[in-house]
């Protein structure tokens, strides 16, 4: 297992700490896919699977599986935070801050996030950032921590260090806002699933 | 007083530009920049003809003062027409853009003309600011000026545009009237755009319309006061014959397919009732309650779990009455209530997964199936008899509850549950609120109205009552409203049929300007009051 992670997991360059996300605020907490280095090592965590492009019902702490789509993320992501930093500067100069300037008028609305930067639709940053989510979310990543509904919907399966550690029977009463499908459910710590 | 009339003068002036005239003007601001760039490179020192006349509107030239002028005025009339948000956007694109002279001056001025949107604690202002001196007498007088219109009471049978911002930081614009002494209606222009949608722009105005017939009489204030609240389509305000300056602008409402989450711009094209009325109260003006600190908005006030802006489906099902038709998941349970209506009775009585949120069951409890043997022993105790009161409860040490229950399963039989909930960890102090709630009650419905093993087939909000009914394949029967319980929370209230008046509701205004700040040391600069749901109350004789 320890080779497959180290297998797994993408080196950062050693200047790079980045975090990015994309966020959104809900009633139930945030729905959030964010990536960022642990000891040099890309992670990528996921508390919702809103973001998702393809099916999949797992939360958590995830490895990705094939690095090759995401070279030249980190770099693009490094560009992207240094032009946020020096336009943060600029704006200093006349008193105000990027972060400052960000509005709150679509209170729901998905966000990013580099390093604590927040940048919202509208921003001249958006659409490249949209573009480096999109490769990251294509990315296959192996679930290390967390929680998988599995196929049949019938249990949720707990992860830690890549291994089965616990299930729970999923009972769509009890974990969604509907026993309907379509519905969103939590899973425990880990955060909320949309199921159609 | 003169200078009063001069601000008001190029205020109107700027308010009348239309989008048009704005565009127009921005096309020959292009061709008049180009000329003078052309000019620098072919002229250099020749001042006759570098400061020639320039093209001008309708083929009439314009002196080149008088240009350079109004491209410095384009500048001001950017910051009166756009919306705060999109100044604050322009600013950091600005900021974006390689350095230079020209993107400098032009972010000064923009910032010299804005505020910023997160601000420490706003001050308390008083309708009537007494004057100073030089630049704040003027700063004075314009604050004075747009106080006093903006809190001018609206007299019975009339009404008023509201435009401005609101405590939060978004942009208001609707209308306000007030029908009698104590009534109210606020009318919002919504223009629903289909984004990839199956439902369309009309289906949406239909529903958002038949979502809020069902609630406007759940919007109540202090004192007996009512509020009632409007979605119009443009075309719709557009027949109401308002001029432009009374007309509030559309507020464009995505509708996005299924799979993607509501806000108040996007709503989901399945979106059920409460959210939409959630959202819908963002437009005038409310903040969001539910906890921050999971979205780094740490300084954020909370409402009660039963707050419109805290949880609406929460808010909903205490407030707004309603007619639900629940489907069988096998109609042997159909079958047995629509033979039983002691078995209908025994059914409608709320369980634990009725009268609790899914946060508080996620978080905190755990489920496990009554034995056979509990089961029995339950029902002989009642002489073989459904229960009454099929549930049974008992706190824990820690504050939490121990809940167990009997129902009906899928084939009509007799099953029970029991759930565990703890409160020695996670938000404790949220979770022994809940807990004692369930054992103290009362137990409202807060979560599923549907019994096990059925599921929500149709619900009508705001319906009048019927006895309960049941087919081969469905149960229907009303869950009413607790009994003088509001959607709105005092300060809700009067903070909508106060529109932007920055003196009503200082309370609610100064807590509210903290939702969605994200700095953590601001925290500190928030009221005291904001900590706890006095807040809320602020409006209450």
């Amino acid at each position: 297992m320890k080779f497959l992670l180290a297998f797994l997991l993408i080196p950062l360059s050693a200047q790079a700490a980045l975090k990015f996300a994309m966020e959104r605020s809900t009633s139930l907490g945030t729905d959030k896919m964010e990536v960022h280095d642990e000891g040099g090592q890309l992670i990528i965590k996921k508390t919702s699977n809103w973001f998702d492009r393809n099916v999949d019902t797992r939360l958590g702490e995830f490895a990705v599986q094939n690095p090759a789509p995401l070279k030249g993320v980190t770099a693009e992501l490094s560009q992207i935070e240094s032009e946020i930093k020096a336009a943060d500067q600029r704006l200093s100069a006349i008193g105000r801050g990027f972060n400052q300037l960000n509005n709150n008028d679509r209170p729901h609305a998905p966000f990013f996030r580099v390093n604590g930067f927040k940048v919202q639709e509208g921003s001249s940053l958006y659409t490249r950032l949209e573009e480096i989510a999109a490769k990251l979310q294509e990315a296959p990543l192996k679930l290390i921590q967390g929680v998988e509904l599995d196929k049949a919907r019938k249990n949720y399966v707990f992860y830690a260090d890549g291994k089965e550690v616990k299930r729970e029977a999923f009972n769509a009463r009890f974990f969604c806002e509907s026993s309907r499908f379509p519905t969103r459910c939590l899973a425990r710590e880990w955060g909320a699933l949309y199921l159609e | 007083m003169k200078l009063l009339f001069v601000l008001l003068f190029i205020a109107g002036n700027a308010w009348a530009l239309t989008q048009e005239e704005l565009n127009a003007n921005i096309a020959l601001m292009n061709q008049q920049t180009q000329e003078i760039g052309k000019r620098l490179q072919r002229y250099g020192s020749d001042c006759g003809r570098m400061l020639a006349p320039l093209p001008g509107r309708n083929g009439t030239p314009i002196h080149f003062h008088t240009a350079v002028a109004a491209i410095e005025n384009m500048t001001s009339n950017i910051q009166s027409l756009m919306s705060q948000a999109c100044v604050n956007l322009l600013l950091q694109n600005l900021a974006s853009l390689p350095s230079s002279a020209s993107t400098n001056t032009v972010m000064q001025r923009l910032a010299d003309m804005t505020r910023p949107s997160v601000a420490a604690a706003p001050q308390i202002q008083t309708a009537c600011t007494p004057p100073g001196t030089d630049f704040a007498e003027l700063t004075n007088l314009m604050t004075t000026v747009r106080n006093l219109d903006q809190c001018a009471p609206v007299p019975a049978g009339k009404g008023k545009r509201v435009k401005g911002r609101s405590a939060y930081g978004r942009d208001l614009d609707y209308l306000l009237f007030k029908e009698k002494d104590n009534e109210f209606r606020a009318v919002l222009n919504v223009d629903f755009q289909m984004n990839n949608s199956s439902v369309t722009s009309a289906q949406m105005l239909n529903r958002a319309k038949g979502c809020l017939a069902g609630a406007n009489e759940s919007f109540k204030g202090p004192n007996g006061k009512k509020l009632k609240i409007d979605l119009l389509s443009p075309n719709e305000i557009g027949s109401l014959g308002l001029n432009a300056a009374r007309k509030p602008a559309a507020q464009v409402v995505k509708i996005t397919p299924g799979n993607i989450g509501s806000n108040s711009s996007n709503y989901q094209e399945n979106i059920p009732c409460p959210t939409l009325v959630h959202e819908v109260l963002h437009l005038l003006g409310l903040c969001d309650e539910y906890s921050g600190g999971r979205d780094n908005f740490s300084c954020r006030a909370r409402g009660p779990l039963d707050s419109v802006m805290e949880s609406a489906e929460t808010a909903f099902a205490r407030a707004v009455p309603r007619r639900v038709t629940c489907q069988c998941d096998d109609s042997e349970l159909c079958e047995t209530l629509q033979r039983s209506p002691a078995a209908r009775e025994f059914l409608r009585y709320p369980r634990f997964e009725q009268i609790t949120n899914i946060r508080f069951r996620n978080n905190y409890c755990e489920k496990a199936k009554l034995s056979r043997s509990s089961r029995k022993s339950w029902l002989e105790q009642n002489n073989n008899n459904y229960p009454a009161v099929p549930i049974r409860l008992s706190p824990t040490n820690d504050g939490g509850v121990i809940f167990e229950e009997l129902s009906l399963d899928e084939e009509g039989e007799l099953e029970g549950f029991r759930y565990e909930c703890s409160c020695a960890s996670g938000d404790v102090e949220e979770c022994r609120k809940a807990a004692k709630r369930i054992v103290q009650g009362p137990r409202e419905t807060v979560g599923h109205d549907c019994p096990a093993y059925t599921s929500k087939a149709a619900i009508n909000w705001g319906t009048t009552p019927r006895a309960s009914a049941a087919t081969e394949d469905t149960i229907s029967f009303d869950v009413p409203a607790v009994p003088g319980a509001s959607l709105l929370q005092p300060a809700h209230f009067e903070r909508i049929v106060s529109g932007t008046c920055p003196t009503t509701t200082p309370r609610y205004s100064n807590c509210a300007a903290f939702a969605y700040e994200t700095d953590p040391n601001k925290c500190a600069d928030a009221p005291d009051y904001c900590q706890s749901a006095s807040w809320l109350q602020e409006g209450t004789p």
